[in-house]
């Protein structure tokens, strides 16, 4: 059997060259090229040709263990040799393959044969060799993934690698690549790690600032990465757990406040309570006031993504409505600022009310009751707002601290933080909110008139139209017994909004009635009388009370009566008015036909034309066919066109003061 | 070489001494020997009282206890001057007898050799099961134990090899560890290679390759249940096959290595290669009993070497061809990596050299200059790497020389010249 090669004397060729020919000649018979390997290793023992043969045969052949073997011996005697470093670079290209090659597998696993000692040295020589730093980072991460030890020595470089690359590559936006693996790779492995505290809080800092950004800018862009590798599952439980994993190392008490199915409203209480236990300490323990504002900022800004998120997902906005004079006598007047911030301090007086999303009422109250925990002490209020700055949230907090101090009742503040930029309407809205309880109600109607203008349904704000699909259910929530105060997330839509409108222009009619004269005194009844239509039957009481007055004096002049009043029940009571058994009221309150007013007759039922009475109970009956008009046009129309005529009564009050 | 049966012999020679010393020594002695004479037919009486194979266990308990140095305080009362002197000396004859007609029923209760078939196979049953219950148990020590299976298996009584031949297969079979420890001691003090051993692997060789094929399973394990006795089996199973070597001049018949037990040496040598070869160094006096001369052990590593080397030259058969190309692989592999923990003679020079003169033999007659070629290189290359690994003992200049006187091949060459330079 012909199985070696016939002796050959050529001397052209060494004899390393000889026992590597003889070698690879023989490769058809394995156990051949293998006993040559073996003879020529023991004779030239440092010849890198002969192991690198020997390596790329066992490679040949998918034998993991014995090619480790052979990687190990060439990469331990020749460490400067250039093939072995092209090999190196496949080696970790592989490991770092996410869908690898057959020989990728098998370079992985080759490496998984390979001692620690020298796995770990491959990395770390690897790693040191490349110029590209993020190629550097991922060698390095995988190192002190591979070698946990490692993280020790390595660990607090790599951090400043990443740092230094970060400013470098992406100076001011801490949502980037290098911080990507700072946050959620290198973390993690330098948690077990002993890290003196300066470090532990600038790792901290660090990922707060990712998250948080990350989160706020509602984008999902990381610079430096592709689409595809930009997506953090869960930011928020990532943030939280990481979080968690850092302050534990601080030893703080409140660590383990975001753990696993925490709940906003126990953590804030958790916090309370710990703010209440350490007192006076707050002010002298740097730590302490670290914890604290932390936690309380963590749990600010997760209430405040989720309210922020709440009010753009059920189109809201927060308002104060008048509290029921049924509930609290006295307490409808719109009440001076000063005297609202001392007795409506506490949140027991506050009724907070949505019709829709009403978890945002609990979202909104944990954001409040951080934001107040900041406002107790000077301290912690420096803090929250350097965080703030620091984080560039300045613009996201603006509509809740709006919200918060509209809660407050602090009208004045409240209407400095409100930006154009929001949406026009919802800023009217919040406008209309602010100048009626700062009791400016010129302002106030200019901006209800802004707003219904917009309703109008000629108007190109189409989305406000949807039906509701009761329209006789009054959407806006009557406010709860006993509160002295009520807020009201009030949904965008056309109807509610015209409600809104409607309560707040009656309150103030009725507000300013007492002072006005005759006819002023009339138009403003009038005026509320069109304004109750629309919730019709609510206020009934209102109503009673408007005809009683009526009655007692026993005339009662609006001529835009026929114009906007069509309630059948409205139409039918100053039909019973004007009859005898109804007390023979003197109405003035038809339009003066052109006959009419060239014969200078004044449309009244008064006195016995009973021509003018016959016309007038010709015109009521004309009016109630009406009854189907759409009564929430037909308000828009009132408030856009009579605009002035509100005024005149608005105004009057202003001259009394 | 020293066996047992020079142990044995020495032993004759100082009862014989000890006689005489006994007839100087005067009435006391003689007294004694009296005292030990009624003993001994008083032990062959109450064993015949009992039924096989009772008899047989306890017959075996007595033979530990007349082998055992007495160290009992009776016992140095009797030869307490004789102790001083001279060290205990077992009575060898009463032993045998006890064997013969106790154990193997070679002889009846007058010392005849028994007329019929000694055994009936239910009984040769019984008899296994006892032996094998013997050495497996714990409460003698081992080399106890051992001293007393070397005497039930002495070669001066051949025939009881077939019972030794089932008594391994059937250890083998139940992975026993106890038996094939005290077989393989057996082997190494009676020699690997003698007649005796031989004839044992010859018989384990019927039992799984032959004659049972299918329980080979249960040979491939036997590294696992017993290293020593592997190393030893192999080192025997080489003078089976292959070739004799001879200083005659003719070339004596190449015996070819069944298939599927060169698939099985190999498969054990690149699985437990350095296992195999750190039980040759084990503490073996620990294994004998006082004063027993430890044998040598025999590597398997000559025989092997005659088997891939000599095989390139006889071996006509190619798929047999390619199995000796990979136990050559892997008998170079297992001498590269070769255990710290070994015994210092694995392959001597003049194993080698015995390999080289055969080959020349070989290039007198006409062999194809190929297979020649094939046979140097498988040579140079075994040779190579064993001196590589230090693991030729003797006269390695001799080797070399006899290396160089070879036909010239360039891989020779280049061995012999590296060697000649590292000496």
């Amino acid at each position: 059997m012909a199985v070696f090669q016939s002796y050959d004397f050529d001397s052209n060729i060494s004899d390393q060259e000889y026992l590597i020919s003889c070698a690879r000649n023989s490769k058809s018979n394995i156990a051949i090229s293998k006993a040559w390997l073996l003879t020529a290793k023991t004779i030239f023992p440092h010849e890198m040709g002969i192991q690198f043969e020997d390596y790329n045969l066992e490679k040949s052949l998918k034998n993991t263990k014995e090619a480790s073997k052979c990687f190990s011996d060439m990469f331990h005697s020749f460490p400067e040799e250039p093939s072995i470093w092209e090999e190196v670079t496949n080696i970790t290209v592989s490991l770092q393959a996410e869908q690898p090659t057959p020989e990728q597998l098998f370079l992985k696993e080759m490496f998984s044969y390979l001692t620690p000692d020298i796995q770990q040295q491959l990395l770390l020589v690897t790693a040191n060799r490349t110029s590209n730093t993020l190629e550097h980072c991922h060698l390095m991460l995988l190192l002190l993934r591979s070698f946990p030890l490692t993280t020790i020595q390595y660990g607090n470089g790599l951090l400043d690698t990443l740092m230094t690359a970060e400013q470098m590559n992406y100076g001011n936006n801490p949502v980037n690549q290098f911080r990507k693996i700072l946050v959620t790779d290198l973390i993690p492995l330098l948690i077990p790690v002993q890290l003196p505290v300066p470090v532990i809080y600038r790792l901290l800092r660090t990922t707060v600032e990712f998250y948080i950004s990350y989160i706020f800018k509602g984008v999902t862009e990381i610079e430096g990465l592709p689409e595809s590798e930009c997506r953090i599952e869960n930011p928020w439980k990532c943030l939280m757990g990481t979080f968690e994993e850092i302050v534990k190392k601080l030893g703080w008490e409140l660590s383990s406040i975001f753990s696993n199915s925490w709940n906003k409203d126990a953590a804030c209480q958790r916090i309370s309570q710990f703010v209440h236990i350490h007192g006076i300490r707050l002010i002298e323990d740097g730590q302490l006031v670290m914890q604290v504002a932390y936690c309380t900022f963590l749990l600010f800004l997760n209430a405040l993504y989720e309210y922020n998120s709440l009010l753009n997902e059920g189109d809201m906005i927060m308002l104060e409505l008048p509290v029921d004079p049924s509930n609290n006598p006295g307490m409808n007047e719109p009440v001076p600022k000063k005297r609202c911030r001392s007795k409506v301090g506490t949140e027991e007086d506050i009724a907070l009310t949505a019709s829709q999303k009403v978890t945002i009422v609990r979202t909104f109250t944990v954001a409040f009751r951080c934001f107040e925990m900041f406002q107790n002490s000077d301290v912690l209020k420096k803090e929250f707002y350097q965080l703030i700055q620091n984080l560039k949230l300045e613009n996201l907090v603006q509509k809740i601290f709006q919200d918060v101090h509209l809660y407050k009742g602090m009208y004045h503040e409240c209407i400095e933080k409100i930006k154009l930029s929001e949406s026009e309407l919802k800023h009217d809205l919040k406008l209309i909110c602010i100048h009626f309880y700062k009791q400016d109600f010129n302002a106030m109607l200019e901006s209800i008139a802004n707003v219904v203008e917009r309703l109008s349904p000629y108007s190109k704000c189409n989305t406000l139209h949807s039906q509701p699909k009761d329209p006789q259910v009054s959407l806006l929530q009557k406010s709860p017994p006993n509160a002295k105060r009520h807020l009201h997330f009030l949904h965008m839509k056309k109807r509610p909004i015209l409600q809104y409108i409607a309560k707040l222009l009656i309150v103030s009619l009725r507000k300013v009635r007492s002072r006005l004269q005759n006819i002023d005194f009339d138009l403003a009844q009038g005026h509320i009388l069109v304004l109750l239509q629309l919730d019709w039957p609510q206020d009934e009481l209102l109503f009673k009370e408007i005809v009683e007055v009526i009655k007692m004096n026993r005339r009662f002049s609006y001529n835009l009566f026929m114009k906007y009043v069509i309630c059948t029940t409205f139409l039918e009571e100053f039909m019973y008015l004007s009859s005898e058994r109804g007390g023979s009221v003197a109405l003035d309150i038809l339009i003066p036909t052109s006959n009419q007013l060239l014969n200078q007759r004044r449309m009244s039922t008064r006195g016995v034309d009973k021509g003018a009475k016959e016309d007038f109970k010709m015109a009521m009956r004309r009016q109630t066919a009406r009854i189907n008009e759409n009564i929430e046009n037909l308000l828009i129309q009132f408030i856009v066109n009579e605009k002035e005529a509100i005024r005149h009564c608005l105004n009057s009050q202003r001259t009394d003061l | 070489m020293i066996t047992y049966e020079t142990y044995q012999s020495n032993t004759m020679k100082s009862i014989k001494s000890k006689n005489k010393e006994s007839v100087e020594n005067g009435f006391q002695d003689q007294m004694n020997r009296t005292t030990i004479n009624r003993s001994q037919c008083e032990m062959k009486v109450s064993l015949r009282k009992l039924d096989f194979p009772f008899c047989t266990k306890e017959a075996l308990s007595r033979i530990e206890n007349l082998l055992a140095t007495p160290n009992s305080k009776q016992a140095q009362g009797l030869n307490a001057r004789s102790n001083n002197h001279h060290p205990y000396q077992p009575p060898t004859d009463l032993i045998n007898e006890l064997i013969q007609e106790f154990v193997f029923c070679e002889t009846d209760r007058r010392g005849f050799p028994c007329k019929k078939q000694p055994l009936s196979c239910l009984r040769e049953l019984q008899l296994l099961e006892v032996l094998s219950d013997y050495v497996c148990s714990s409460s003698p020590g081992r080399a106890a134990r051992n001293a007393v299976f070397m005497s039930l298996f002495n070669p001066m009584h051949p025939d009881r090899g077939r019972i030794l031949v089932k008594l391994v297969s059937m250890a083998i079979s139940i992975n026993n560890h106890a038996v094939l420890m005290a077989t393989a001691i057996l082997m190494q003090q009676q020699s690997c290679t003698s007649k005796f051993s031989i004839q044992l692997a010859q018989g384990v060789v019927n039992d799984f390759i032959i004659l049972y094929p299918d329980c080979i399973d249960k040979l491939r394990e036997l590294p696992i249940s017993c290293p020593l006795f592997c190393a030893n089996f192999m080192t025997a199973v080489t003078e089976i096959y292959g070739i004799t070597l001879s200083d005659r001049n003719d070339i004596p018949q190449w015996v070819g290595v069944p298939e599927k037990l060169t698939t099985t040496i190999i498969e054990w040598i690149e699985k437990f290669g350095p296992q195999l070869i750190s039980a040759l160094s084990m503490d073996f006096q620990s294994y004998l009993p006082t004063g027993a001369i430890v044998m040598a052990a025999v590597a398997p590593y000559s025989g092997l070497l005659k088997w891939t080397i000599l095989s390139s030259l006889h071996e006509r058969n190619t798929s047999a061809q390619n199995l000796y190309l990979f136990l050559h692989l892997a008998v170079c592999n297992s001498l590269y990596l070769l255990p710290e923990k070994r015994p210092e003679y694995l392959l001597t020079a003049v194993n080698l050299i015995s390999i080289i003169h055969h080959i020349k033999k070989c290039v007198n007659l006409t062999v194809p200059q190929e297979k020649l070629d094939d046979c140097l290189i498988r040579l140079a290359q075994s040779v190579q790497v064993a001196m590589h690994s230090k693991a030729v003992y003797g006269n390695v200049r001799t080797l070399l020389e006899e290396m160089e006187s070879l036909p010239r091949n360039r891989l020779m060459t280049i061995v012999t010249s590296f060697q000649q330079r590292s000496i």
